[in-house]
């Protein structure tokens, strides 16, 4: 019981400034990576204790597909289209401010060849 | 698409044309695709159009000169405009105006660090940089600052700051801003604290300038558009480390806060937490790990909330303290060892009751990040806003807050919102790593659901929660677009001189209200309610 004490003070007392782990770079990333998806969706989308998007699609695919969108084979250019700029969930739309269209495709070649 | 309010169709497009031969005909978006793109991507409103807050069309210019140009257009044909620097303000409106019709002024472009000082600790930055981007320029520059983030961290300094955020490194963000540059209504640039003197060297060396003090009155606000920011920055911490003192006794609690807020206001810790983990066991909400104890509940929707013999009791059976506090201390490791060292003994010397644990220190800082994982495991697709009041941090008040946000929701019959918000005490904020922060903050999601219905009746539970809260003097600390005008009312001594004196300054500023008309309750005078 001590420890879970700790556990929930330590998280209480250290929200801000707690440990951290770095996105580790998965097999996939380390080549070529796309620009856009390493500054826009590698936060959401790598593997890590703090990914959402990665935490999102474990739980939806519960193992059928794989959690990280660079490991799947299955992405087309319009889906990526679809969900970069109407969201998905808890993930918002990005705007042509953020990643223009120019770079959305990129960004949507680059995850369809997975 | 929709039209600004009481502008033709033919104005609008001459602005819009207006707008484009300044910032280009890619970077005015009119196309119902591209304004859907500034929707509040967590709208309290979700499946109800009618009642969401939307724009009209949006402009995203680079320089400063474009965003003088674009507000003298705007005068000249009467249209609303709507700030944002990243746009990212998930939870409190996102990009989305609170004037349906306005055209979003989309600062994401103007993206440039303009300099980062390490002798002095300091960075000049624009609207739509992001925390992460700094991060990434302080981690290629080996530059050991961080830069006070939030989670998520796709926001901006500016933004956030300006919207009174709260961030890892300053806590109050606001209160790292040592100078700002501001394009007023009528197109004129400002700049206040020693910016105001003619190419000054000393513009983030020092907050004021000569004469009153205006930085203020551009957070939380619509008295110009924020073009330039400079915010001191913390050093990187080598170590971070708390510790946690608990017991079973209710009657604990308030002996246990005084001695944490002693070593605060010593500055011995960088900040203090208090809570119940008990009564918290069952809550899920923002992030809390549910203990799992299923009697918490019946007594929490009782409306007496449980006797402190009962809930000591429960906390004894379950071996869950009725009463935890905790503080931590930050910088080089043989300073917070020292500081804690002496938090220990304090607390001895002191006897205050309870068993102090160290934890462990640690030697990383969390960077800014998209941490929306319990979001993404959450039961929404829809994402989510915040009821976020200020309170003391007295016992006193955290039970008097409870008492009172738990009878709102019992009102409303709402006991999953009991269930999945539990009882509140500090969490981290209190503190927040600013070290003399003298109150304390709760944030209560109200998650978005599919049900419609149900995101009615947690409106109206929100707004509930407004009033009975505010008529207590617990106002909020930061709110959704689309309740600042119900929270504003909150505000109401002598006769709502707060507001009035903000509409006062904002008819002189800004006469024909083009800049973000309703930000915070603040109305131009044509579109005042009597």
């Amino acid at each position: 019981m001590q420890t879970r004490v700790v556990a929930a003070l330590a998280a209480m007392v250290a929200t801000f400034g707690g440990v951290g782990v770095p996105a580790q770079q998965t097999a996939a990333a380390a080549r070529a990576p796309d620009p856009t998806f390493e500054k826009w969706c590698s936060h959401c989308h790598r593997s890590g204790i703090y990914m959402a998007g990665t935490l999102g699609l474990q739980r939806k695919y519960n193992g059928s597909k794989p959690a990280l969108l660079e490991e799947r084979d299955d992405l087309t250019v319009a889906s990526v289209k679809v969900f970069v700029r109407h969201g998905s969930n808890s993930m918002p739309p990005f705007r042509k401010t953020e990643i223009s269209d120019a770079e959305l495709d990129a960004l949507a070649s680059y995850l369809a060849k997975q | 698409m929709i039209l600004p309010p009481g502008v033709h169709r033919e104005a609008f497009s001459a602005a819009l044309q207006a707008f484009a031969n300044v910032v280009g005909d890619q970077w005015v978006f009119s196309r119902d695709e591209d304004i859907a793109l500034y929707n509040d991507a967590y709208t309290p409103f979700f499946g109800e159009p009618d009642k969401q807050h939307v724009a009209s069309a949006a402009v995203a210019p680079t320089e400063v000169e474009q965003v003088q140009q674009i507000v003298r257009i705007a005068n000249k044909y009467r249209i609303p405009l709507y700030t944002i620097s990243t746009g990212r303000n998930l939870g409190y409106g996102g990009s989305s105006p609170n004037y349906s019709g306005s055209v979003v002024l989309d600062l994401k472009r103007m993206n440039r660090i303009i300099e980062v000082n390490t002798d002095e600790g300091y960075m000049i930055v624009e609207p739509g940089v992001s925390f992460i981007d700094v991060q990434r320029y302080f981690d290629e520059h080996q530059i050991d600052y961080v830069p006070s983030s939030p989670q998520p961290g796709w926001g901006s300094p500016i933004g956030n700051g300006l919207d009174h955020g709260v961030g890892n490194a300053y806590g109050d963000n606001f209160s790292a801003v040592a100078g700002l540059e501001v394009v007023l209504a009528n197109g004129e640039v400002l700049r206040t604290g020693r910016g105001a003197l003619p190419d000054s060297r000393l513009w983030a060396c020092y907050h004021y300038g000569f004469g009153p003090y205006i930085d203020g009155m551009f957070s939380q606000s619509n008295f110009g558009v924020v073009t330039k920011g400079c915010f001191w920055l913390k050093p990187r911490w080598e170590v971070s480390q708390s510790f946690t003192i608990s017991s079973y006794s209710d009657n604990d609690m308030q002996p246990m806060i005084d001695a944490l807020k002693e070593l605060r206001n010593h500055e011995v810790i960088n900040g203090f937490g208090i809570g119940s983990p008990i009564r918290q066991s069952m809550a899920t909400n923002d992030g809390r790990r549910p203990y799992g104890v299923p009697e918490v509940n019946t007594l929490l929707r009782r409306r007496d909330g449980g006797s402190s013999a009962e809930w000591e009791a429960l906390a004894q059976k379950t071996q869950i303290p009725v009463v935890e506090g905790g503080g931590g201390a930050r910088g080089p490791a043989p300073i917070v060892k020292a500081h804690l060292d002496y938090a220990v003994d304090f607390l001895q010397r002191r006897k205050v009751p309870g068993t102090v644990v160290m934890g462990k220190p640690l030697t990383t800082i969390k960077p800014p990040m998209i941490d929306f994982g319990e979001l993404a495991l959450s039961g929404t697709s829809h994402g989510h806003y915040y009821f976020s009041p200020i309170f003391r941090q007295t016992r006193d008040d955290i039970f008097a807050i409870n008492d009172t946000m738990r009878n709102v929701m019992l009102d409303a019959g709402d006991f999953e919102m009991i269930e999945e918000t539990g009882w509140w005490a500090s969490r981290g904020f209190a503190g927040g790593g600013a070290g003399r922060d003298k109150h304390m903050l709760l944030l209560m999601e109200f998650r978005v659901y599919d049900d419609l219905d149900k995101n009615r009746r947690r409106r109206q539970l929100f707004l509930d929660l407004v009033k009975a809260c505010g008529e207590k003097g617990w106002g909020e600390y930061r709110a959704p677009v689309a309740f600042h005008d119900q929270v504003m009312d909150q505000f109401s001594f002598n006769h709502h001189i707060l507001r009035r004196f903000c509409e006062t300054i904002y008819d002189a500023l800004d006469p024909n209200g083009i800049l973000s008309p309703g930000k915070n309750g603040v109305w131009p005078r044509h579109l005042r309610k009597a």
